[in-house]
């Protein structure tokens, strides 16, 4: 072999080595590595997608190294944000509230209407023997006089609480009419079987026992215009430092909910494994009417709540009525309902981006 | 004192400075002037948790003595008994000793299905940790009671219960007031778990709100007040203990 086919096999050689990891780089359809990002879920249905997007390899396909940390509660994820545990969350509208008061974290999407505080009186009770009361809403038990003087059982400052006082506004009442007692919902089942209390707010999974224990459904937050938003938020360093990986990990998300919506059983599944492997027990049954009450909004009806004038889109009626029952109960002076206002909460551009993209 | 108050002052400079000047995140605690101007706003404002710090106290006061007033009641003399009489110590200990390590916040669903979700359940929960020490150190205080105190007792015919009431009681006096300033002191550590249950005044619930809303003064306030009023209380019981056991005191 002289010195020029020589060359020629080893340059073909090297080209062929070359081409196989090309080919092989592409067939893995990785995406080149975008970045770290530390994220904040709670056993809620609005921490499923975020949760599949991570165990099944979804957020890896595109470049995010993720890593995950389940709270018990907002306030626990918020004293995390104190610390710069996160960079995203998936949370509640309240807490994603004090979380921006506090800590300048930001809403970058809403992505489900919470859907699971119920409230329940035993079957005895003089509310369960009266419906129709409320005009149009016929699931609705009780009216003003049924319902005036109860102990109701219901955990304060949360979207239960906002949900209950929207009832009693139906009903003609105000929150002085009734008794609340503060309760988280774990407490307030075990306080309700002990036969505390007249009415006991709950929400999923803890809720789907009651009826086993011969509780009637007095009224389901669904049936409530009290439209409280789950949300994801991003700390307003990840925001700033971490651009990419926030919105990838957005992408991410909406890519979960927008192909995967349509498989209940899927997302149960993963449901199950979520709250399960984090202390809160819930059965394959359960879970699977845990992911079907809920509607996820996809990426083009998430951004679509951003649409309009800002002061006055969709997501901007939502959070101020809910800044507004905060204010009402004196939880959050009407300056920082000013600040909420001003300095916006939201920071949609991601979303916006995303929407734009998907065409 | 005037060490103590130094050291004190002291500390708040510390902490004011370590703030101020960045050395901690204002976002991760709050320095002690915005800590002060909450207590101060808190004594008439009832924002943002519904009550002023007055009521707050008032709530949690009834509740943490109502129960340090239980154990003592019930764990003082049950120390007593155990560290003088064998078979009441055989009978009760094993049931104190698996009780003991419980903590109080392990308690709640066991207490509201028991007690329900008023004052009550609150004042059981802070009885089941202040009658601890109130048992321990009875127990101890009656065990260490010389010998031959007793011997002299008997020695004068005395009866195991004057022996018990005229020598023993008096000998573990001091022992017994380091139990009560610990149950005292147990009380308000049990507080902020007891008013978990139910609660819509009270330091605990203060505390709990202060999280809730993300006010890192308002957690502060509360537990300095929680903090100085179990001082202040202690403080008063060592005067009290002073002028009753003069006599141990003195030896």
């Amino acid at each position: 072999m002289n010195h020029t086919q020589l060359l020629h096999r080893t340059t073909a050689f090297f080209l062929a080595v070359l081409s196989l990891t090309a080919a092989l780089t592409g067939c893995s359809g990785k995406t080149s590595d975008v970045g770290q990002l530390n994220v904040a879920l709670q056993t809620t249905a609005q921490g499923v997608p975020a949760y599949i997007a991570e165990v099944e390899g979804i957020d890896a396909q595109a470049g995010l190294t993720v890593s995950s940390t389940v709270f018990a509660s907002g306030p626990a994820q918020n004293e995390a944000l104190g610390a710069n545990e996160w960079d995203v969350a998936t949370m509640g509208a309240p807490p994603a509230i004090m979380a921006n008061l506090a800590y300048d974290a930001r809403i970058l999407a809403l992505v489900l209407m919470e859907a699971s505080t119920e409230f329940f009186v035993r079957p005895g009770s003089e509310i369960a023997q009266v419906s129709g009361a409320v005009p149009g809403y016929p699931q609705i038990l009780g009216d003003a006089d049924t319902w005036r003087g109860k102990t109701v059982l219901c955990p304060v400052a949360t979207t239960s609480h906002f949900i209950l006082l929207t009832l009693l506004e139906m009903l003609g009442l105000t929150e002085a009419d009734i008794n609340i007692i503060n309760m988280d919902v774990g407490q307030a089942y075990t306080a309700f079987k002990a036969g505390q209390g007249d009415v006991v707010t709950l929400w999923d999974p803890v809720s789907f026992s009651a009826e086993d224990e011969g509780w009637v459904r007095a009224a389901y937050g669904p049936d409530i215009p009290a439209y409280t938003p789950c949300v994801l938020v991003a700390s307003q360093k990840a925001i700033d430092e971490k651009p990419e990986q926030v919105k990838a990990w957005l992408k991410t998300y909406f890519d979960v909910v927008g192909q995967l919506s349509g498989d209940s059983a899927y997302f149960a599944g993963h449901a199950y494994d979520l709250l399960n492997d984090n202390n809160v027990t819930i059965t394959q049954e359960e879970s699977l009417l845990f992911i079907q009450r809920k509607k996820f909004f996809t990426l083009e009806e998430a951004a679509a709540l951003f649409q309009g004038e800002s002061g006055s889109t969709q997501a901007d009626q939502y959070l101020n009525a809910i800044a507004d029952f905060f204010v009402g109960q004196g939880h959050i002076s009407q300056e920082d309902r000013e600040e909420l206002l001003a300095d916006s909460i939201f920071y949609p551009m991601f979303l916006e981006e995303l929407a734009g993209e998907a065409g | 004192m005037l060490r103590g108050a130094v050291g004190i002052c002291g500390f708040l400079l510390l902490w004011e400075c370590a703030v101020q000047l960045g050395a901690v995140s204002a976002q991760q605690l709050c320095p002690p002037s915005q800590v002060a101007a909450a207590f101060f706003t808190k004594l008439a404002d009832p924002r943002p948790d519904g009550a002023t710090l007055g009521a707050h106290f008032i709530a949690s006061s009834s509740v943490a003595l109502g129960g340090f007033l239980l154990a003592c009641l019930i764990g003082l003399p049950l120390g007593l008994a155990m560290g003088y009489y064998q078979p009441v110590y055989l009978l009760a200990n094993p049931i104190f000793e698996l009780l003991r390590p419980i903590p109080p916040i392990a308690w709640i669903p066991i207490v509201t299905l028991l007690l329900g979700i008023g004052a009550q359940a609150r004042i059981f929960i802070i009885f089941l940790s202040a009658v601890v020490p109130c048992v321990i150190n009875a127990y101890t205080g009656i065990r260490h009671v010389p010998e031959r105190y007793i011997h002299v007792g008997q020695s004068l015919g005395m009866s195991r219960w004057r022996i018990f009431t005229k020598i023993c009681i008096p000998c573990a006096l001091p022992t017994l007031f380091v139990g009560v300033r610990l149950s005292l002191n147990t009380a308000w550590t049990a507080l902020v778990a007891a008013e978990m249950m139910a609660s819509v005044r009270g330091l605990g619930y203060m505390i709990q709100m202060g999280r809730l809303l993300i006010q890192p003064d308002i957690i502060i306030t509360g537990m300095l007040t929680i903090g100085s009023t179990g001082a202040l209380m202690s403080a008063l019981l060592s005067l009290i203990e002073k002028r009753l056991t003069k006599w141990g005191a003195e030896r």
